[in-house]
């Protein structure tokens, strides 16, 4: 009988630990900054972007963007000791899709991160592309909530997703000039680092990046010609996918 | 043989009530149909293209063998339309694969649509909205959209909500397929699901030789696969005809919307079919339309979304001459210039994509016939 009660004591503490342990894991910790959020405003040229709007270009012509998109993945914040807490996995930065307002105070994109500590950064990383080990996969391996099961973004040819599409008209009207940059291989992923000192805390949860377009043309001694250069989606030739895809590094700048 | 004389006839009235010709008022309360049989049983999808992935179910429409079955029933019973003269089947006919043949649909009044029928091959791997202008996020809520249109099947739901529940017929379909206890639980929200479920078994058989090539157990022809590698730039020594950019395998449509040129338009307010953009409201969307699939393409002929080209040669000739401005024309609609034999090539390309395996599924067949 006593022994039979003392079992069922233990079984009820077991119980106890076991219930304070698993609420325990359903809490955030006091420390961490829920509703985490990247911000990214489209700029060209240093003005705001808006999607289809003529801005000037090199050579006193006229350029318009009809489609600006990145994979935009590993988003990481950097600690003051060099370590990074990771907060995001993979999405599709839709530049031009969020910037369709004329009003540009609505245009942004914004990706929800995961929570992440509350303190002091030097900084945030992220990769642009898709990164090798995803990369190795096909849209079709992914459901259809994922950001990589787009169709339209892997190209079979390549073995590879297209990491980038910039897409647009040099000299917008009857007789523009359609240009079509896109970039996907493994070799050109590439991770952008963005340095700015700042706080994490509860009342400071965005992080706010511009991201200027026009620097993806920017060349040596210019901007690429596009006239001549209309057409970079091919494995034959990869001088301005690679061109665009380094460019990242230099087009995000903190808000 | 007097027995036979005596038993005939009581047969044949058995026989004529079971079927569902004559059509008994419904009493208020409904018909109680608990003592049918209800007992689903998961529904298998036979061979597909090896390339293919699982197809994604939603979690409130499993699908069942009984509820494919009434799906089919509804799909091409005429009672969805108001005069009972069109079903699903008059504009999306197997032999064409799924589509009717015509440039624009006609409805039950000859009132004349403004787009070509879509072709339902593969329909079930869609999850980016559905019909040309992408106003159904579903093909639940698609199912349900031609009954109402006033220039398609102009019948409306609560007289078609009516019309089944007094169906003998349809009470046992409902009550087999969704476990209803009584015929006023017959509604749109099952008939839709219904045919849903049907509309997602529509699916390639992987029998075209392009997946047969695909699997390795095909070799294209010399012609086949040069216009496979135009199509989708493979070898860099080949020029790239821009195709797989809105085709891409192994459905052969990207599910995205595009302005591929058709529609010529100096400002974005001027497109004849505003397309997505009536559906997102944004303005650089109109002229866009969804990339149909082109699988079956010889069979489902007129094209786009006008049905404005009657060849696939036709076709090709526009994607190699840039297509008509407007704003938003797409950047990847340029100037190709493709030879008469590059040309020729890719139209091989395409038949290859011909599955007729496909469109015999034994369940393509109308039950009522």
């Amino acid at each position: 009988m006593f022994e039979t009660l003392r079992l069922m004591k233990c079984v009820q503490l077991l119980c106890a630990i076991l219930l304070i342990f698993s609420a325990a894991g359903c809490t955030p910790s006091e420390n961490e900054v829920q509703n985490l959020k990247l911000s990214i405003k489209g700029l060209f040229g240093g003005e705001p972007f808006i999607t289809a709007k003529s801005y000037p270009y090199d050579g006193g012509k006229l350029v318009n963007i009809l489609r600006s998109d990145f994979f935009i993945s590993e988003i990481s914040l950097i600690h003051q000791d060099g370590s990074v807490t990771v907060v995001s996995d993979i999405d599709l930065a839709e530049i031009s899709e969020t910037h369709t307002s004329a009003d540009n105070n609505l245009n942004e994109y914004i990706l929800d991160l995961e929570d992440a500590p509350e303190g002091s950064y030097t900084g945030i990383q992220f990769g642009v592309g898709v990164p090798p080990a995803l990369n190795a996969k096909k849209d079709t391996d992914f459901p259809s909530s994922h950001a990589l099961s787009q169709s339209s973004f892997y190209w079979s040819a390549w073995q590879s997703f297209i990491f980038s599409r910039t897409e647009g008209n040099l000299n917008p009207g009857l007789g523009q000039n359609g240009f079509t940059y896109h970039a996907g291989t493994d070799g050109l992923y590439r991770v952008v680092r963005v340095n700015n000192n700042f706080e994490l805390t509860k009342n400071n949860e965005v992080i706010p990046l511009n991201f200027d377009i026009k620097q993806l043309f920017k060349t040596d001694g210019g901007y690429i010609d596009i006239e001549n250069n209309s057409s970079a989606h091919g494995l034959e030739d990869l001088t301005i996918a690679t061109i665009v895809m380094n460019n990242y590094t230099s087009a995000f700048s903190w808000r | 043989m007097n027995k036979i004389v005596y038993i005939l006839p009581i047969l044949a009235f058995v026989l004529i009530q079971m079927g569902g010709c004559i059509d008994e008022p419904e009493p208020e309360a409904g018909i109680d149909l608990s003592g049918i049989n209800y007992d689903p049983k998961p529904y298998i999808f036979g061979a597909m293209p090896s390339s293919y992935p699982a197809m994604e179910i939603p979690a409130d429409n499993p699908m069942t063998i009984d509820g494919v079955q009434l799906g089919r029933h509804l799909f091409f019973d005429p009672i969805l339309s108001a005069d009972s003269s069109m079903s699903c089947i008059s504009c999306h006919n197997p032999a064409s694969s799924f589509t009717d043949g015509k440039a624009v649909s006609v409805g039950i009044d000859g009132i004349s649509g403004i787009r070509s029928s879509m072709s339902l091959l593969d329909i079930g791997f869609a999850y980016k909205g559905l019909f040309w202008d992408g106003r159904s996020k579903d093909l639940e809520d698609q199912a349900g959209r031609p009954v109402e249109d006033p220039i398609e099947l102009h019948h409306t739901w609560p007289n078609l909500e009516i019309k089944l529940q007094n169906s003998v017929f349809y009470q046992s379909l409902f009550r087999k397929a969704f476990g209803i206890s009584n015929s006023k639980e017959i509604t749109k929200d099952l008939a839709t699901k219904a045919i849903a479920q049907f509309e997602r078994i529509i699916v390639s058989s992987g029998t075209s030789k392009f997946d047969q090539f695909l699997a390795g157990k095909y070799d294209l022809s010399e012609d086949e696969y040069l216009g496979y590698d135009l199509f989708f730039d493979v070898n860099v020594d080949v020029p790239d005809a821009q195709c797989g950019h809105c085709h891409n395998a192994p459905f052969m449509t990207v599910n995205d919307y595009f302005n591929n040129g058709i529609q010529s338009a100096d400002s974005l307010n001027q497109f004849k079919d505003f397309g997505h953009g009536n559906v997102t409201k944004k303005p650089l969307d109109n002229g866009k339309f969804k990339v149909p699939t082109l699988r079956n393409i010889a069979l489902s002929a007129p094209y786009m979304h006008d049905g404005s080209f009657a060849s696939v040669e036709a076709v090709i000739d526009h994607y190699d001459s840039g297509g008509h401005y407007s704003p938003n024309k797409d950047p990847l609609i340029a100037k190709v210039h493709l030879t008469t034999l590059q040309k020729s090539q890719i139209l091989s390309f395409l038949h290859t994509l011909t599955d007729t395996v496909a469109l015999k599924n034994p369940l393509f067949i109308n039950p009522f016939d």
